[in-house]
Parts: C-alpha cells; sequence; structure tokens
C-alpha cells in the first residue's frame, strides 16, 4: 500500500508486518520454550516459522476473483522477508546474545517503535473522506492496545530472560521452567497472536481489493481505496478485527486491573452517548 | 409450597451448575454509561453474576452493540466534516489560518442550518419518524460543537478553525476506545464468554414464524432465536436478560409458555432460574415432559458431502 503524501510514497503495512511477525515470532519462541535456544535467533528459523504463519494468516481471506490465495500468500511472505532483509532489524535479531539482556530488550523496543510510527501514518491516511470513521478509529485503537500489551509482554520476556541459563546444561530446564511460568500468561499471549493476525489480515483484504494485479501488492504502486469494497465482505473481516482486539484487552485487564469510569459530561463526550444509544 | 422452601435463599449453586444468563444490549450499554434510572439494577444483576452464575454474550448482541458504535461514529464525524466543507466552501482563507472567535457561532449556525435543511429537504426517509431521527441526530452533533467551542473561547486559548475540527474528531475517537474498554471490563468483571454462530443451534423458520407472533420487533425475535438455540445446545436453562420493557419482557410469560426459554429484568433472572432448578430437569426433557416438541424448533444439521 501507499501514502502518496506530497510526491513520497510510504510503503506501510509491509513495512509493520515485519516488526509484528518479529514480535510473534519471538513470543511464541517463548512460549515454546525456545527462549534460551541459539537457534532461535537465526534467519532460516525464522523464514521456517514465518511460511506457517503466513499461511494461517492469509487464509479464508475472501479475495477478488483475480487474486489466488497461494500467490497472495507467497508475495506477502517473500514482501516481509524482503523488508526484514533490508532493515536494521535483522541485524539487531541475528546479534542478540543470549549473555545480554539489552540486545532483545532493544530489538523488541525497536520492533514496537517502528510499528507505532508506521500506524500513526496509517490512521492519518484512513482519515480521508473516501474512508468510513470507523475504520482509522479502530487502528488507532489497535495501536494502543498493542503497544500497551507488547510493553507488558517485553517486561515479562526480560523477566524470563533472567532466568537464563549459565550452563550448557541449564539449558534444557531453564527453557522448561520458562515455560511453566508462561503458562500463567498463555490466554493473553493467544489472545495477543490473535489480535496480530487478524491486523495483518485486515491489512491484506485491503490491499488486495485495492490492487488490480500480483504484481502491485505490498508495493507503493498500490494505493489503498475503499471504492471496490463490498460492505458483505468487510463487515465479517471487521467485526474479526475488532472483537479480537476487545477480547485481547479482557485478557489483559486480568494482569492490569483498571477502573475505566467513563466521564460523559463534557460536550463531545456527551454526544458520543446520546450518538450510539441512539443509533 | 411447603414454608421452609419459601424463605430458602436462592440456590446459587445449583444455578451455577445449571444456567446461563445472557445479558441483552441494554444491559451492557447501561453498565458503561451508567445511567443513573437503571444503576441500581445493573449493579444488583452485575453483583449476583459475578458470584460465579456462566454469563454469555450472544452473537447477536455483540454485532448490535458495534453496529452502535460504527453508526455513531459515522454520523459524529459525517457531521463535522459536512459542517467543514460549507464553512470553507465560503470562507476565504483555508480553515487552518482562521483563528476560532465569536464569529465563529456564525458560521457554525449557518452550516448546520444547511445540515438541517438539506435533511429535511431529502426524499430517501422510510418515515417521517427516521427523518425526525435525524435532524435529532444532527442536533446532538450541533450542541456538542457549540459547547466545546464556548469553552475553547473561555479558555482564551488561541486554536485555528482547522485544529478545532481535527480536536472535536480526536476527541470523539477518545471516547470511541474508552467505551470497547469498559465493555472488555464488563466483561472480564462478569467473566463472560462471547459466543460464536458455531456454539448456537441454529433454529428453524417456525420458531420465528411463533414468536413474531407475540414478539413485534424482527431484531428482538433474532435474539430470542439465538438464545433457545443456545439453550438447547448447552441443554442448560437460559435466562435473557434485558431492560427492553416495551416487547419481550411484557410478553415473557408467552415467550415461556411457547420455548421454556426465560427472560427477565436484571431484578428477577435469578429467581426465574432458581424456578427452573425446581423442575429438576433440563430444558430438552422438561421440554418433553410438557409435550413441547422443540425439535421443530432446531434445523437439522447439514450433513458433509459424501456422508449418507
Amino acid at each position: 500500500m501507499s501514502l502518496a503524501t506530497n510526491d513520497r510514497s510510504l510503503d506501510i503495512p509491509s513495512q509493520s508486518n515485519a516488526p509484528v511477525c518479529l514480535s510473534i515470532y519471538l513470543v511464541d519462541a517463548c512460549k515454546q520454550g525456545r527462549l534460551f535456544s541459539i537457534d532461535t535467533y537465526n534467519i532460516d528459523s525464522l523464514n521456517s516459522w514465518l511460511s506457517g504463519w503466513s499461511r494461517r494468516t492469509v487464509s479464508n481471506i475472501p479475495f477478488p476473483s483475480r487474486f489466488q490465495e497461494t500467490g497472495v500468500e507467497r508475495i506477502f511472505r517473500d514482501k516481509v522477508v524482503g523488508k526484514l532483509e533490508k532493515s536494521d532489524l535483522l541485524n539487531m535479531f541475528e546479534s542478540v546474545d543470549v549473555d545480554d539482556i539489552d540486545s532483545i530488550e532493544n530489538l523488541l523496543a525497536e520492533s514496537r517503535n517502528i510499528v507505532r510510527s508506521n500506524l500513526e501514518t496509517l490512521e492519518n491516511f484512513l482519515k480521508q473522506s473516501e474512508f468510513p470513521p470507523f475504520l482509522w478509529m479502530e487502528y488507532s485503537r489497535f495501536s494502543r492496545v498493542f503497544i500497551e500489551t507488547s510493553e507488558f509482554m517485553q517486561k515479562r520476556v526480560v523477566k524470563w530472560f533472567e532466568l537464563r541459563p549459565k550452563r550448557i546444561s541449564q539449558i534444557h530446564e531453564r527453557s522448561r521452567q520458562t515455560r511453566a511460568m508462561f503458562s500463567t500468561y498463555e490466554k493473553l499471549v493467544d489472545d495477543y497472536f490473535k489480535t496480530l493476525s487478524n491486523y495483518m489480515r485486515m491489512g491484506i483484504f485491503m490491499e488486495v481489493w485495492s490492487c488490480n494485479e500480483e504484481s502491485e501488492l505490498f508495493t507503493e504502486k498500490c494505493i489503498w481505496t475503499f471504492r471496490n469494497i463490498k460492505p458483505r465482505l468487510f463487515e465479517p473481516m471487521f467485526f474479526e478485527f475488532h472483537d479480537s482486539i476487545g477480547q485481547l484487552r479482557q485478557s489483559f485487564f486480568a494482569f492490569s486491573p483498571q477502573e475505566t469510569k467513563i466521564d460523559f459530561s463534557k460536550p463531545t463526550d456527551w454526544a458520543f452517548k446520546q450518538l450510539v444509544q441512539m443509533a | 409450597m411447603k414454608m421452609n422452601q419459601e424463605t430458602e435463599g436462592l440456590r446459587l449453586n445449583q444455578i451455577k451448575s445449571f444456567c446461563i444468563v445472557l445479558p441483552d444490549s441494554c444491559i451492557l450499554l447501561n453498565y458503561i454509561f451508567n445511567e443513573e434510572e437503571f444503576r441500581p439494577k445493573i449493579e444488583y444483576f452485575v453483583g449476583i453474576v459475578m458470584e460465579g452464575i456462566p454469563c454469555e454474550i450472544l452473537p447477536r448482541v455483540n454485532v448490535e452493540i458495534t453496529k452502535k458504535l460504527v453508526g455513531a461514529s459515522g454520523e459524529y464525524v459525517g457531521t463535522i466534516r459536512k459542517c467543514r466543507d460549507i464553512i470553507q466552501a465560503y470562507c476565504t482563507p483555508i480553515l487552518s489560518e482562521v483563528s476560532v472567535s465569536k464569529s465563529t457561532a456564525q458560521h457554525l449556525e449557518y452550516a448546520f442550518s444547511r445540515i438541517f435543511g438539506g435533511i429535511s429537504g431529502r426524499t430517501d426517509f422510510r418515515t417521517y419518524g427516521d427523518k425526525m431521527q435525524a435532524i435529532s441526530r444532527a442536533r446532538v452533533v450541533e450542541t456538542s460543537v457549540l459547547l466545546e467551542l464556548w469553552e475553547v473561547l473561555n479558555s482564551r486559548e488561541k486554536i485555528t478553525l482547522s485544529a478545532f475540527f481535527d480536536r472535536l474528531e480526536s476527541k470523539f475517537k477518545e471516547k470511541y476506545i474508552e467505551f470497547c474498554d469498559k465493555q472488555s471490563l464488563f466483561m472480564k468483571a462478569l467473566n463472560a464468554k462471547p459466543l460464536k454462530e458455531g456454539d448456537i443451534a441454529q433454529t428453524s423458520s417456525q420458531l420465528e414464524e411463533l414468536l413474531s407472533k407475540c414478539v413485534h420487533n424482527p431484531k428482538d425475535v433474532g435474539l430470542l432465536c439465538e438464545a433457545f438455540g443456545r439453550m438447547y445446545k448447552t441443554a442448560k436453562w437460559c435466562a435473557v436478560v434485558t431492560i427492553d420493557y416495551s416487547d419481550i419482557v411484557k410478553n415473557n410469560a408467552t415467550i415461556e409458555e411457547l420455548t421454556l426459554l426465560s427472560i427477565s429484568d436484571p431484578l428477577y433472572f435469578a429467581y426465574h432460574l432458581d424456578r427452573k432448578i425446581d423442575l429438576a430437569l433440563n430444558p430438552k426433557d422438561a421440554a418433553m415432559k410438557l409435550k413441547l416438541n422443540y425439535k421443530e424448533f432446531i434445523k437439522p444439521p447439514t450433513l458433509p458431502v459424501g456422508v449418507v
């Protein structure tokens, strides 16, 4: 997708897909008890994981007849890998030293910052009149939830990282211990995966319905548009995305209790309440 | 009924084991908006469900709330932008170069009068009532915009008209996000499970026709069909909890007679479920005993291709 802004095109979703994928990969590695495994921080392992991930992500997205699932999946995966290989993230990833907590913290923080910056630009793009307002509001909501959950997970990962094995003989046992501790957060992690997956699915959906041919997919030639989108196809995708964020919040609040007393006395807040009740 | 049965409290442990509570959208909305009129009922409902009564959210309830959010955001932002476009059309400098001042009120008054005139002149409304509702919604937006304007002027803040409109959209977005969070908090507080279509037995058109004879709103009929489908899928007594007295609570006795589904105000649902415990039967067995052919109301599952 391209955001033509003063003659400068920005290839946003692919840029944010790579760091998002990396974040999920790392949390998944932790879930599998492979957080302390040197093989985890290897581009071949990441590629292998990505194959399965991209297949699941692309499946059951309604495509226009000009696109096939296998073709889109291949292009999507290639673009993500391509972006990763050109970015500093790959160097940071491959340079992770299991004895240095800072290296993984920096990797997670950098991924998050790239996604945050891209999402801000995407939100501004979606404020154009051709897009329904709830779409940019939802992406704004996703951005906030992603950042908050990612920061929370990072603190957990750093804590578990402190249990890193000091001897080779400890690797297996320490990883098992981490997995056991991780089980407390398993629901949160599952919901986090689901939300990120749905974020990507929304992006792929918008991409295929905005592009005319495969060569444009995930490039600056494809400028997102809402003109071609059929409401009956868009609605389930959007609802799935929206609901998954709600589910993630529900899981998150179990660890970060919040008392949201919403004040509806201010003018715009009052208008929100009235319009929801009248809808 | 024996005296000691009447003095017993609610059999919560049995209700937790054999029953499910299905709150309607109005319960969630009143929890989030904290309306004074219904606050004691909602607090009682939340308090008793938090004792551990299984709580589930029907797909239709979830969809309805999301659609309300979608509708409200479209209405608000759409009206703000129309207002902005009208003012920009006759304003010589661009709005990012025009400071908000007391004369902004005149611009807004003109813009909104054009908006109301536009709504009044439309001929595509199904009913006169729909047109009046559209005007009411636009008036809500107008009210909030003008009040925000007076707040800016009273604070003597220097802001352009463009930034003022941007700020209004941003404030609305914040409320959108807060609302969604409060909805998640409600779900967490009640340990509520959002249901998918696969969690519900599909009901037949016969059930729809039967319920339509006493419930006039098709949305309510759809809701009751889903609740019925959930009750017979789980074989647990279900209570739809609502404060919509106009239709479904008013006809709850008839609905219960036809389907065994309990429809209750938040203050009564636990009592109604407690009475179901007296039957000492699950809904399917109770239906058979009462010669209620509930199977007619459930669509037979479609077999996969190739299975005979």
